[in-house]
Formats: structure tokens, sequence, C-alpha cells
């Protein structure tokens, strides 16, 4: 699918603000600019670790472009996937 | 890996804290970046695969991920004695991450000027704010208190004179009087 961010790609250990800040900026320059579609798909799969840092600093970037009600999550495995989604979600 | 600190170690861990003492104990822990700390965290999810469950192991590494965060996030060019970086000791049932840097009642009290400054350490891990302002952050602590809480992971931590715990009917493993600096010194424990 053209607009599924697939996050593994980015890594599968997600812990650090600044790497989150590095894949933001190639998720913004690079990805959604090319999503056509009205909505966007981000899919966790093979993600082991991740935290609120990490996650918070793409997500940022990606509401930018897409409203809430417009983001399909995938593959979130219980863990700190599942929570940080959570944790970030609410405070978007 | 130990499955608890020895008294000698405890003592070199305060005088470090306290004082900046170096010591064998205190080098070979210690990670200067976020590289060596990053590292060190990854490779530790092979000592405790066999103690948690998949979900456990990916919040306790995500948790102690995040204290490590706020070691850098909130320290660079702010450390004490010029000693860049914190301490990552990895125990069998315990962790430390600690640093030597400007602690929580002068990070979080440069934003939240008005709130008693004996108040700001249980803030930082019950609600969600930001020593960053005016950027959007400040979900790392309250994470780290959500995520061990279902893990049955205590955890203390000691800034400035005060000190938080999230465990009950259980005492503290270092005392007030033992840690006595500014930077911030979190201990996590499991059976």
């Amino acid at each position: 699918m053209m607009n599924t961010i697939e996050i593994k790609k980015y890594g599968t250990f997600l812990v650090s603000r600044p790497e989150g800040r590095d894949a933001a900026l190639v998720i913004k320059h690079q990805i959604l600019p090319l999503i056509v579609e009205d909505s966007i798909i981000i899919d966790f799969e093979g993600v082991s670790v991740m935290t609120p840092s990490w996650l918070d600093e793409v997500m940022q970037e990606i509401v930018i472009k897409f409203s809430k009600d417009k983001i399909v999550f995938k593959n979130i495995l219980p863990g700190s996937v599942e929570e940080s989604l959570k944790l970030v979600l609410e405070n978007l | 890996m130990q499955g608890e600190l020895s008294n000698v170690q405890k003592r070199e861990l305060a005088q470090w804290f306290n004082d900046g003492l170096d010591c064998d104990y205190i080098v070979s822990n210690w990670c200067e970046n976020r590289g060596q700390f990053n590292g060190r965290l990854s490779s530790y999810s092979s000592v405790l695969k066999n103690k948690f469950s998949e979900p456990c192991l990916s919040l306790l590494l995500a948790s102690l991920g995040e204290i490590g965060n706020n070691c850098f996030d909130h320290n660079l060019g702010h450390w004490q004695n010029q000693q860049p970086g914190c301490l990552f000791v990895r125990g069998a049932a315990f962790a430390i991450v600690a640093d030597r840097g400007r602690g929580i009642k002068k990070s979080l009290g440069s934003v939240l000027v008005d709130t008693d400054p004996n108040e700001l350490l249980e803030i930082a891990y019950t609600q969600i704010v930001t020593g960053r302002a005016p950027e959007k952050r400040g979900n790392g602590l309250k994470f780290v208190t959500r995520s061990l809480k279902q893990c049955g992971v205590n955890l203390e931590t000691h800034t400035d004179n005060l000190y938080f715990m999230n465990k009950e009917n259980v005492g503290l493993e270092f005392t007030q009087k033992e840690l006595n600096n500014q930077g911030v010194f979190t201990y996590l424990s499991w059976s």
C-alpha cells in the first residue's frame, strides 16, 4: 500500500528522541509528500521496543498532514508499542 | 550479572553521585553518550528475557530508555564536574540509571515556576508536563510509572533531597541521607 508507513524500516528498538526526530524528518520530507490518499496506515509489525519520546517525534509530523481519524494503526503488540501509542495519542 | 548490590558497590555509587568520585565500578558502567546507553540497553534484553513476559520486557526496556533519554535531554551542557553522560548499571534483578546533571528541581522548576519545588518530582512522574517548554513534550516519566506498575517493577528516584517511589510495603534501597545531590538517581528492582 502506498499510504503505509512501516515503522520497522526505521528500526525495531526505537528509544531515543533524536532518532525519532531523524525518522520524523525522513517521513516529513520523503514519505508524506508522496501519499495521495486521504488516509494513512502506520504499521508497527516487528517493532519490539518503542518509547513515547521516539513515537511523539514521528506523530507530531504525521498529524500535521492527517487528522487523527484518518490514521489507521496496525500490528500494535501489547507492551511498549501499545502503551506508547496510547500515551502519545492522548496528548496530541 | 548480580542479583543485588553489595554494600561496597552501594557506597561507591553514593560517593560518585554525591561527590563525583570515580572508581572502576563507575567507569565500567558509564555511558558518555546516547549511543553507548542505547547499545547497553539493547543488549540487556538477552539477560532479562527469561524473567519477564514479552510485553513486560518491552515495557521495562522502554522505561529504562525513557529514563536514560532524560539524562541526556535535560543535562547537555549542565553536567557537574564536566563529566558528560550517565551511569547505567545492569543487574539480574535491578537496574540503575543516574546522572550528575542539573536535576528535576532545576529543569522542571524553570517551567513550573509557581509550583512548590518539593512537589516537582512527583509531578514529573504523574502528570504530563515538560521541562523543555515551549516544546510540546513530557510523556516519558508518566509512561515509566504506568509501565512499571503493570509489570510489578519497583522504582525509586532520588533528586535534590526529594524521592519518589512506586512501591508499598517495601523500604528504600537508598536513604535520602545516602544520596544527596541535585542529579537524578533511579533504582529499579524486581523479583
